[in-house]
C-alpha cells in the first residue's frame, strides 16, 4: 500500500527476522557417545517478508535426494510468513513461524499434529526462537513475552517478560536465558540478556552482554554461548561465552562476528558474510582457547552464507545460503569434518534452520 | 531562454482583444478519437469510452492503455502505480492539465489518488506527445500519462452550468460530489468541484493456501477522501488564456496489509494520512501567428502520516510523517520557421524539499533544471523530430554527503511517413533515452539510502503503424507498435553493509522486448445506434538480466504477464446506453519466481441521460468483476470480488 514510503524503512527491520538463529540443541540430552546416524534431514526456508512463502525442505540422506515443500505435500497447506526456528524434541519437530506468529508442531515426517497461535488479545506476539527442558518448551517473542508451552498437550500453560525484542533462548544450569536485542529500535539496540529461575519461571537477574544479542546456545561444557550483532557501525559483533554458575560473561572472542554459529562438543563453527567484499566465511574455534582457524580446506566457497550446523554423527557439517538477491532459492552445502565439500542441493528461499531426523 | 518568455509577456498583453471566443467542441455523428498522426504512440480515451468502462478511479482506465500494468494492492484505498512497457513506474509522469503530479520521495504517483470525476481524456504517450507546448519535464519522461478534466462550454444565453452527482455500491462506497461552472464576464469563467468518497473497504477475498480455500472480509481496508478543486479561466480572445488552478485533497485510509497466513491481524492499526495541495497558474498564447508560448508557475505542498501502534518497538509503535513542498516554474516557446520547420524550446526550474520525523534524516531539498530543444520537419506526409533534453539536478542535504550534481543530456528522434497517399496507412518510428533521477528516499532514507546512486537510465526504441478509416458511419483505427526498450543502472535494495540494512544499488539490467496492437472502432449501426469497440493486446518480453548467478537471470520480471489485454464494447442507443469490460492478464511470476496464476476482470454498465428542457438526469448502474473473479495483482494482496454501483447526477 501507501506503505511503501515506509516499506524499506519496515523491510529492514523486518530483515532482522532474516538473521534468525537455529536454536539451542536439545539441553535435557546429554551427547551420546554414539549418534545415531540420520536419515534425513529437514531445512527451514524463512521466505520473504509478508509472501506467506517459508518452507521446509526434506533431504534424504540415504540417497541424496531434496524434495521441496516438504510441510505443503505432507499437509495441504502452507508453513506461512517467515519461519525463523525449527527443532525435534520428543519425536515432534516444532517450528517457530515469526510473522505468522504461531508454533507449528509436527511429527518427524512433517504432518501437522497441532498450530500454536501466539497472540496477545489480536497483537502478534512474533516468536522467535525455541528451546527445551523437562518436557516443557519455551519460546521468546518480540514482544517480550516467554511462553512456556507443555510438549504433552501442546498448549501454553505460562508466561513471563524478558527485555526488548528477544532474539535468544537457551537453557543452562536450571535457567533459562533469553538476550535482549533491542533490534526493533534501531539505532538504540539493547545489550543485555535475561536470567529467568525454570522453577519459579520470573526473571532473577539481567548480564550486559555486547550490544544486539541474538544466538544464545548452550555447549557439552554446559557454558553459554552467546553472538551480538552489535549496532551494524561502530560497534562490532562477536561471540561471547557466560557462564551459568556465576552468570558472569566469561570469554570475549575477538574477530568472531557471524551470522550464525553452532557447537559440537569443544568445537565452535560459526559463518560469516561480509557485504563489502562479498564473500563468505566459514571458521572453526576451539571455545577454550578462542582460536579461530578456516574450516573450508579445499578451495571451494559458499555464495551467502546464512546458517551452519554439524551433524554430530557424521562430522559433516552443513551450511545454508541465501541467493544474492535474497529472494531467490538457495542451497545448503555440506563438507565433511576436514572442511572437504561433499556435496550440495538446493533448498527454498532464504535457509538457515537445519535438523536431522535421527 | 525564461528572459525570452518575459519580453513577450508584454507584447501579448497589448494584443488582446475584447472577443470571447471559446474552442468550439465539434459534435459528430461518431465521435472519433483524438488520435492524428502522430510521430510516436498516443493512446487516448474520450470521456464516452471512459463512461463504458466500469471506471471508479483513474487507475480503471489507465488498465485499459496497452502495454499499461497497474499495480494494484486491490480496494478502492489500495496503492495503484503505473508501470509502461516495462519500464517501472518512476519512469512514466503523471500531468494534471498540463502540470506534472510528483513525489519526490517516491518517484512514483499512486493513481488511487486522483479522482475521475470529470476527467475529460486520459491519454498516454511513449516517446513524445503531439502537444508543441509541451513542458520541458513532462518530456523528461519516458512515458507520461495526461489527464484532461473537463473544461466549461457556455452558450451564449447561459452563465453557469452545475452537476451534482451521487455514487452508491458496495464495500460501504459512497460518493457525493458537485460541480458548477460560471461565466463571470466575457472573459473571466470558473469551475468548483468538491467530492467526498467513503469506503469502509470490507470486501470479501478467497484466501488459497494449499488445498484449502477461506472466504474471507478485507479488513482495516477503509478510505475516507476529500477533494476540492477550482479552476479560474481567463480568456481574453481565442488564442490566449490564463488558467489556474487550486487542488486540495484530503484523505485517511487504513493499510491492510498483505494477507498473512494463520494471522489475520497482521496490519491492524495501520493507517495513511495525506493531504496534498497545490497551485498552478498558467498563460499561454496558442493561436494563428508563427510564434507560441506558454509560461507557469506551480506550488505543491503535502504531508503524509503513517502510524502503526502496535509494531513492537519500545516507544510503542511508528508515527512517521512527511513533508514534501515543490516549486516549478516553467516556460515554453515555439516558432513555425516556414511551412517545413518548426521549432520548440522549453525549460523547467524545479524545487522540491522533502522533510521527516525519522531520527538523523537528512531533510534534502533538490534543484532540477530541465531543458529541451526540439525541432520538426513536415514534408508532404513526413514528419520527423529531433529533440534534446538537457537534466541539470543538484541536492543539497542538512547532515552528511548530498548526491552528487548530474548533467545529462537525452535525445529523441523520431520520423513518421504515410507512404500511400489514398491509403491511411502511417508508418512511425522512434527512439528516445531518458533517464531519472534517484528518489529522496533511495537516496536519503535513513540507513537505507545510497547518495552513490546513479541514475536509472530507460532506452526506448519503438517501430510501428497504423491503420485508420474514418467515414461518416464508421471509423476504425488499428495500431501494432514493436518496441525493444533497455533499463540500465535500475536501481534495486539489496542487503550492503549487513543484513541489517538494506540499501540501494545500481545493479538491474532489463531488456525488454515487446509488442501492442489496439484497436478502436465506432459504427453508427442506426441512425440513433452506435456501436464503440476498444480493445488492446499487449506481449511483453521483459526479461532480468541483472546477474547470471541467479536463478531469476534471464527470467520474466515479477509482476509482468507475457499477455495482457483489455476491451471495451458499448452500445450507444437513444433509450439506454450498455457495455462491457474486460482485462485481463496472463500468468505472472511474484518477487520469488511463483507464478501467480492469470486473472480476467469483466463487468457489464447500463446508462442512460434522461434530457427534460433544461435539465439532464443521468443514471448509471455498473456490476464490477461480474463474474466474481478472484484473483492477485499483488501477491497477498487481494482484489474485490463482484461488486456494484449506482450513480446518479443532475446537470443544469
Amino acid at each position: 500500500m501507501k506503505k511503501r514510503k515506509l516499506l524499506p524503512f519496515i523491510l529492514y527491520l523486518m530483515v532482522g527476522l532474516f538473521v534468525s538463529s537455529c536454536s539451542t540443541n536439545n539441553p535435557d540430552v546429554q551427547h551420546p557417545d554414539v549418534v545415531p546416524n540420520a536419515q534425513s534431514m529437514y531445512v527451514l526456508n524463512q521466505g520473504t517478508w509478508n509472501q506467506n512463502n517459508s518452507s521446509l525442505t526434506r533431504f534424504n540422506l540415504i540417497n541424496q535426494t531434496a524434495t521441496p515443500d516438504w510441510f505443503m505435500l505432507q499437509n495441504n497447506r502452507g508453513l506461512g510468513d517467515t519461519g525463523n526456528d525449527m527443532a525435534i524434541y520428543g519425536g515432534k519437530l516444532y517450528i517457530v513461524m515469526n510473522v505468522s506468529s504461531d508454533i507449528e508442531v509436527t511429527d518427524l515426517t512433517g504432518k501437522s499434529i497441532k498450530q500454536i497461535p501466539l497472540f496477545n488479545g489480536s497483537v502478534a506476539r512474533q516468536p522467535r526462537e525455541i528451546t527445551f527442558y523437562q518436557n516443557k518448551a519455551y519460546v521468546c517473542s518480540f514482544d517480550s513475552s516467554v511462553v512456556r508451552i507443555d510438549t504433552a498437550s501442546l498448549t501454553v500453560d505460562a508466561m513471563t517478560k524478558a527485555g526488548s525484542n528477544p532474539d535468544g533462548i537457551c537453557v543452562a544450569n536450571g535457567k533459562l536465558y533469553v538476550s535482549n536485542s533491542g533490534g526493533l529500535n534501531y539505532p538504540n539496540f539493547s545489550n543485555t540478556v535475561s536470567v529467568i529461575d525454570l522453577a519459579t519461571f520470573k526473571p532473577i537477574k539481567t548480564i550486559t552482554v555486547l550490544t544486539n544479542p541474538f544466538l544464545l546456545k548452550t555447549g557439552s561444557d554446559h557454558k553459554v554461548y552467546l553472538l551480538s550483532r552489535g549496532n551494524y557501525g561502530s560497534i562490532t559483533g562477536a561471540l561471547q561465552q557466560i557462564d551459568p554458575t556465576t552468570d558472569a560473561v566469561t570469554m570475549t572472542y575477538s574477530n568472531s562476528a557471524a551470522v550464525d554459529f553452532t557447537l559440537s562438543g569443544s568445537k565452535l563453527y560459526y559463518c560469516n558474510y561480509d557485504y563489502t567484499t562479498k564473500q563468505s566465511s566459514v571458521k572453526v574455534m576451539d571455545v577454550t582457547t578462542g582460536v579461530s582457524t578456516d574450516f573450508i580446506s579445499d578451495g571451494t566457497t559458499i555464495p551467502l552464507a546464512s546458517g551452519i550446523t554439524v551433524d554430530d554423527a557424521t562430522g559433516n557439517v552443513y551450511i545454508a545460503s541465501s541467493a544474492s538477491d535474497y529472494v531467490s532459492n538457495g542451497t545448503v552445502y555440506c563438507y565433511n569434518s576436514t572442511g572437504k565439500k561433499l556435496f550440495s542441493f538446493a533448498v527454498g528461499v532464504n535457509p538457515w534452520k537445519m535438523v536431522f531426523v535421527r | 531562454m525564461l528572459f525570452l518568455f518575459f519580453c513577450s509577456f508584454g507584447s501579448l498583453f497589448a494584443q488582446k482583444d475584447s472577443v470571447h471566443v471559446m474552442h468550439e467542441l465539434t459534435v459528430t455523428a461518431v465521435a472519433l478519437p483524438q488520435h492524428h498522426n502522430t510521430l510516436t504512440p498516443i493512446q487516448t480515451f474520450n470521456a464516452s469510452t471512459i463512461a463504458a468502462m466500469n471506471a471508479l478511479q483513474l487507475s480503471d482506465v489507465v488498465k485499459h492503455f496497452a502495454g499499461v500494468i497497474v499495480k494494484d494492492y486491490g480496494g478502492i484505498g489500495g496503492l495503484k502505480t503505473i508501470s509502461v512497457r516495462g519500464l517501472g513506474p518512476t519512469h512514466t509522469a503523471v500531468s494534471y492539465d498540463g502540470w506534472l503530479m510528483s513525489d519526490a520521495q517516491n518517484g512514483e504517483i499512486d493513481l488511487s489518488k486522483l479522482s475521475l470525476n470529470h476527467v475529460k481524456t486520459i491519454s498516454l504517450s511513449n516517446g513524445d506527445n503531439d502537444d508543441e507546448l509541451e513542458t520541458a519535464r513532462a518530456f523528461a519522461a519516458a512515458g507520461l500519462l495526461t489527464v484532461v478534466t473537463q473544461r466549461p462550454v457556455f452558450d451564449s444565453s447561459s452563465v453557469y452550468h452545475a452537476q451534482a452527482g451521487l455514487q452508491s455500491g458496495s464495500f460501504g462506497w459512497f460518493q457525493p460530489s458537485v460541480w458548477m461552472a460560471n461565466r463571470w464576464s466575457s472573459r473571466f469563467s470558473s469551475t468548483l468541484l468538491l467530492e467526498n468518497q467513503y469506503s469502509n473497504g470490507h470486501y470479501p477475498f478467497t484466501l488459497q493456501n494449499g488445498d484449502s480455500t477461506q472466504h474471507l472480509i478485507r479488513t482495516n481496508s477503509d478510505v475516507h477522501l476529500y477533494h476540492a478543486e477550482m479552476n479560474l479561466f481567463y480568456l481574453p480572445d481565442s488564442y490566449h488564456q490564463w488558467i489556474t488552478k487550486l487542488y486540495a485533497t484530503a484523505s485517511a485510509r487504513g493499510l491492510p496489509g498483505a494477507v498473512i497466513f494463520y494471522n489475520p491481524t497482521a496490519a491492524q492499526g495501520q493507517r495513511l494520512y495525506d493531504q496534498d495541495y497545490f497551485m498552478q497558474t498558467r498563460f499561454s498564447y496558442d493561436g494563428l501567428s508563427q510564434v507560441h508560448y506558454a509560461f507557469g508557475l506551480k506550488a505543491a505542498n503535502s504531508y503524509t502520516r503513517y502510524v502503526d501502534p502496535y509494531f513492537l518497538n519500545a516507544s510503542g509503535g511508528i508515527d512517521n510523517r512527511f513533508r514534501q513542498q515543490e516549486y516549478d516554474l516553467s516556460g515554453v516557446f515555439a516558432q513555425k520557421w516556414d511551412s517545413l520547420f518548426q521549432f520548440s524550446a522549453a525549460t523547467d526550474l524545479v524545487y522540491n524539499y522533502l522533510y521527516a520525523n525519522l531520527s538523523s534524516f537528512p531533510q534534502p531539498s533538490r534543484l532540477s533544471v530541465y531543458s529541451s530543444l526540439k525541432e520538426r520537419l513536415h514534408v508532404a506526409s513526413f514528419r520527423s523530430e529531433v529533440a534534446l533534453l538537457s537534466t541539470y539536478i543538484n541536492d543539497w542535504v542538512t547532515i552528511g554527503v548530498q548526491s552528487p550534481r548530474h548533467f545529462r543530456v537525452s535525445p529523441l528522434v523520431s520520423m513518421s511517413i504515410n507512404p500511400f497517399k489514398q491509403i491511411p496507412w502511417e508508418w512511425r518510428a522512434f527512439y528516445k533515452e531518458t533517464f531519472r533521477m534517484p528518489t529522496f528516499n533511495e537516496l536519503y532514507y535513513t540507513g537505507i539510502g545510497n547518495v552513490h546512486l546513479k541514475p536509472e537510465i530507460a532506452q526506448q526504441w519503438n517501430v510501428g503503424t497504423s491503420y485508420r478509416l474514418a467515414s461518416d458511419e464508421a471509423f476504425i483505427s488499428i495500431s501494432v507498435d514493436g518496441y525493444y526498450n533497455r533499463v540500465l543502472n535500475k536501481i534495486v535494495a539489496v542487503p550492503s553493509a549487513n543484513l541489517f540494512i538494506w540499501s540501494m544499488l545500481n545493479l538491474g539490467l532489463v531488456s525488454i522486448h515487446g509488442v501492442d496492437v489496439a484497436f478502436q472502432g465506432a459504427w453508427q449501426l442506426h441512425r440513433n445506434v452506435r456501436l464503440i469497440v476498444d480493445g488492446n493486446e499487449s506481449f511483453q518480453s521483459a526479461l532480468d538480466l541483472s546477474n547470471p548467478q541467479l536463478s531469476s537471470y534471464r527470467q520474466q520480471i515479477a509482476y509482468t504477464p507475457r499477455q495482457s489485454g483489455a476491451l471495451t464494447v458499448g452500445c450507444l442507443m437513444p433509450w439506454v446506453n450498455v457495455s462491457y469490460n474486460m482485462l485481463f492478464s496472463d500468468k505472472r511470476y511474484d518477487l520469488s519466481h511463483s507464478i501467480l496464476s492469470g486473472y480476467s476482470d469483466a463487468g457489464f454498465s447500463v446508462w442512460h441521460d434522461f434530457v427534460l428542457s433544461r435539465v439532464t438526469l443521468h443514471a448509471k448502474g455498473e456490476i464490477v468483476n461480474a463474474w466474481d473473479t478472484h484473483y492477485v495483482v499483488v501477491k497477498n494482496y487481494p482484489m474485490p470480488g463482484r461488486s456494484w454501483r449506482l450513480s446518479l447526477g443532475v446537470m443544469f
